[in-house]
């Protein structure tokens, strides 16, 4: 029994100093002091590598991903005789949630793995301890540029998702299955509001992005500098991004709506 | 015991557990300006271990460790990055940035500490490369240079910022008899043209005894043998003699300790 407590116990405080050094990692990642000129240009190429690299996959997911909203929202409002509707319907849906949590998702399994296997490299290798050792911060070298990066490109590659998704819905919608033009983009510019539906999905992109760059890089941070260890770490990145970026919608959309 | 003047890292006292396990216990260090000094012993003896303490990048349970008359673990953040420009160190795994090339690798630490210009940098880089005979290998990646190519370049990147102390980890290891010649001779050579200060981890005892000045050997959390390599070659204490004389079998045992090997391989148990 005693041993029993002891071992949960044991887990219980393991479980408070992971969370600890997660929240101090980052506190120390937030206050780094910037260098402008030599920050910039490392930036830059982060964004280039999160960013632009992950732009494929964003869009083609976002083409289809609007394409089968437009499909099942035509079949199911034509029952009602609402399919000039279905404008609304694909913008509503991709701006306040699809366009945030899909690109999320997305970004953890692509940008977010990358960068915990890069770091984690990094650190199996003793790059960045050889980087300590010349007197270079790691945490400003390495982690600094890659989260802003991520911060940055999250809610933008949510914006070009949910333009790209709202086009998916307009190919089949208007091209393929006859809804007028005149109505589609009519009555989604009546009924989508900038602050309640555009600004809400790009505040929780900025979230997302914040929280799955975070988890990633330091999941590649905090790895055991092992292959096993990074592989670990690696679908740790995903697992836990998945899970706060669903978890987190529900909470940023009842907060929203006015739930709470 | 040498004064302040004479030693460029002090170590007293030094106690340092990892886990449960002790590695240092109570072991003191001087390591002479000017000189090479090997730390030597057998493999997980804490070797590494004692030049990550060094560079502060481990913590001692108990002890100083002080470098150029400071107590290195008791300096500030940006202290502490300062003093270790004055550092250089050679991993073993070379820890070249895989995503640069081997001028830009050398050129990092100028780059990062300096505002010298771009032909200053491009200058200073070069003389180091020439140094390690690689000014030909400026252009290729890290993936494209062999282990002892590597190795070479990680110690022109070492040296690039004219460190006070030069620390290498295991620099021999895995190296073909002309890269370890190659790489043997350019550590004396350095330490002797830049005026450096050198700490030499390694367990090639033939090959260390060449270029030390001063030799440390520890075992089991101690110092069990120091002095000149000859003074080390004439020891005669028994784990002294095993290690440098290479003898499988002695005071430290070649094989992990097991129940008796017939027991193991036919199963018999004792009744």
């Amino acid at each position: 029994m005693i041993n029993h407590i002891r071992t949960w116990g044991r887990y219980g405080i393991n479980i408070c100093a992971d969370l600890g050094e997660f929240g101090l990692f980052l506190i120390q990642t937030l206050f780094r002091k910037p260098k402008t000129i030599k920050s910039f240009p490392l930036l830059i190429n982060e964004l280039y590598s999160i960013g632009v690299l992950s732009l494929v996959i964003i869009i083609v997911s976002a083409l289809f991903i609007g394409m089968v909203v437009g499909l099942q929202g035509y079949n199911t409002l034509n029952k009602f005789g609402a399919s000039q509707e279905l404008g609304n319907l694909v913008a509503l849906s991709v701006v306040r949630e699809l366009g945030p949590v899909v690109t999320a998702l997305l970004f953890a399994g692509r940008a977010g793995s990358a960068l915990t296997a890069e770091i984690g490299l990094m650190k199996a290798t003793e790059q960045l301890a050889s980087m300590e050792m010349m007197g270079v911060d790691p945490l400003w070298r390495v982690i600094s540029p890659r989260f802003w990066a991520g911060f940055i490109a999250m809610p933008l590659l949510a914006l070009i998702f949910s333009a790209l998704a709202i086009f998916g819905g307009y190919l089949v919608g208007v091209l393929w299955l006859g809804v007028d033009t005149g109505s589609f983009w009519g009555n989604m510019q009546a009924s989508v509001e900038f602050h309640e539906d555009i600004l809400n999905g790009v505040i929780k992109s900025i979230v997302f992005g914040l929280v799955c760059t975070w988890i990633a890089v330091y999941q590649g941070y905090s790895c055991v500098p092992t292959s096993e260890g990074i592989s670990r770490s690696t679908t740790r990145t995903v697992v836990y991004s998945s899970l706060a970026v669903l978890g987190l919608d529900f909470v940023l959309t009842a907060i929203m709506l006015g739930g709470w | 015991m040498l004064n302040h003047n004479e030693t460029l890292v002090t170590i007293r006292n030094l106690t340092f557990y990892r886990g449960d396990r002790k590695i240092f216990d109570n072991v003191n260090f001087d390591i002479q300006r000017g000189k090479i000094t090997a730390v030597m012993g057998p493999s997980g003896t804490g070797k590494t271990t004692l030049l990550r303490l060094i560079g502060a990048q481990l913590y001692p349970d108990a002890g100083t460790v002080e470098f150029d008359g400071k107590n290195i673990h008791q300096l500030s953040q940006k202290e502490l990055y300062k003093a270790r420009q004055s550092m250089g160190m050679l991993f073993q795994s070379s820890a070249l940035f895989t995503n640069l090339n081997t001028f830009e690798n050398v050129a990092f630490p100028l780059r990062e500490h300096t505002k010298l210009a771009e032909e200053l940098i491009r200058d200073i880089v070069l003389l180091k490369l020439q140094a390690v005979g690689l000014r030909g290998a400026r252009d290729l990646m890290p993936s494209e240079l062999s282990g002892g190519m590597a190795r070479r370049a990680a110690l022109a990147r070492a040296i690039v910022l004219d460190p006070q102390l030069i620390m290498y980890d295991e620099p021999f290891t895995g190296q073909d008899p002309i890269a370890m010649g190659v790489i043997l001779n350019l550590i004396r050579r350095l330490n002797d043209a830049l005026g450096m200060t050198s700490i030499l981890v390694s367990h090639d005892v033939a090959e260390v005894a060449q270029i030390a000045d001063y030799i440390y050997l520890i075992a089991d959390g101690k110092i069990i043998g120091q002095g000149s390599p000859a003074e080390m070659a004439n020891n005669k204490a028994p784990q002294v003699l095993q290690f440098m004389q290479g003898l499988p079998d002695g005071v430290v045992p070649f094989h992990y300790p097991a129940i008796n090997y017939a027991q193991d391989l036919y199963g018999e148990t004792s009744e």
